[in-house]
């Protein structure tokens, strides 16, 4: 089997044993299981490292690898012009065609922060767990409660009308 | 003073101009299409005649030096409109004729970045899909 689709469920019956039909469809949920799927089929994860018994559910608000890197902040800084490809694959903000590139691009110069952005990594959240070749550095053992709160200040999510898990009155 | 060079707009003529550049030995070239209606007085011009013997020369060499992907790139490039186009096509080669090859992949270099971005770019309609720089035009 090469991938799996998700889909929230749509409401299709008045049964009052199923959620009602105007129940709005769990898109964020979705979108996390995809998140999830991509980390398993490309970025090397293992299921358990995503979900296990200390953290049983996907968050809400971010995103698995993200939620991850907070957990783990003792595999962070990665030194991008060092670290092998595995490492750099798990640095949140970096996806598999910035890594490719990153691999290439190290081989010919020591990469800075100017160099990162050009390569089009998401700079603003990856930052805090990279180190470069720069003497300006982001990452000084943050909090990972703080840093969470300062990456979801900085970020607006297309779907943050979902994050709301409680009924809305109105 | 920089050397404004004045080309006939085509590819051809593009790949003439990189010839002249060398054969005149012009440092920091700034190239423009004889379309572009900007004058510019402080700055020494150069018009180049398009020669399709000295294109071909420079395209075999470059062929030879880059590939044929990556000069496929460049006329994606040519044919992107992108104001700058010209001028990213010309530092693109001079980086790979000058330098090394290997700082092509050097995706934090701003003339690479620009490129593999436009490359995409032009990449997203359909219609340039099978383009080929010897049989365009």
């Amino acid at each position: 089997m090469k991938r799996v689709y998700y889909s929230g469920y749509i409401p299709v019956s008045d049964d009052s044993r199923l959620p009602a039909l105007d129940s709005e469809v769990p898109m964020m949920r979705e979108n996390r299981l995809y998140q999830t799927d991509w980390l398993v089929r490309f970025y090397g994860f293992d299921v358990r490292e995503i979900l296990n018994d200390h953290h049983q559910n996907l968050d809400m608000d971010i995103d698995p690898k993200l939620s991850w890197a907070l957990r783990n902040m003792d595999q962070f800084p990665v030194d991008v012009n060092l670290a092998p490809k595995h490492l750099l694959q798990r640095i949140p903000g970096v996806g598999m065609k910035s890594v490719g590139k990153i691999l290439a691009s190290r081989r010919v110069r020591k990469l800075n922060w100017d160099n990162l952005k050009l390569i089009g990594i998401s700079f603003n959240r990856a930052k805090y767990f990279i180190t470069c070749d720069s003497r300006q550095n982001f990452a000084n053992n943050i909090d990972p409660f703080k840093l969470k709160n300062i990456l979801l200040s900085q970020s607006k999510s297309k779907y943050a009308k979902h994050f709301n898990q409680q009924l809305q009155l109105f | 003073m920089n050397s404004i060079i004045i080309y006939d707009g085509s590819f051809p003529g593009l790949f003439t101009a990189l010839y002249d550049i060398y054969l005149l030995k012009i440092n920091k070239p700034i190239i423009r299409s004889r379309f572009d209606q900007n004058i510019d007085l402080f700055n020494q011009e150069i018009r180049i005649t398009t020669d399709t013997e000295k294109s071909e020369k420079v395209l075999a060499k470059l062929q030879k030096l880059i590939g044929v992907s990556r000069l496929q790139k460049l006329y994606k490039v040519f044919l992107s409109e992108d104001p700058q186009a010209e001028n990213l096509i010309i530092q693109y080669c001079m980086i790979a004729i000058n330098d090394d090859i290997d700082k092509l992949s050097d995706f934090g270099n701003l003339v690479v970045s620009r490129i593999e971005k436009i490359v995409k770019m032009v990449g997203r309609e359909p219609s340039h899909e099978s383009v080929h720089p010897f049989q365009g035009n």
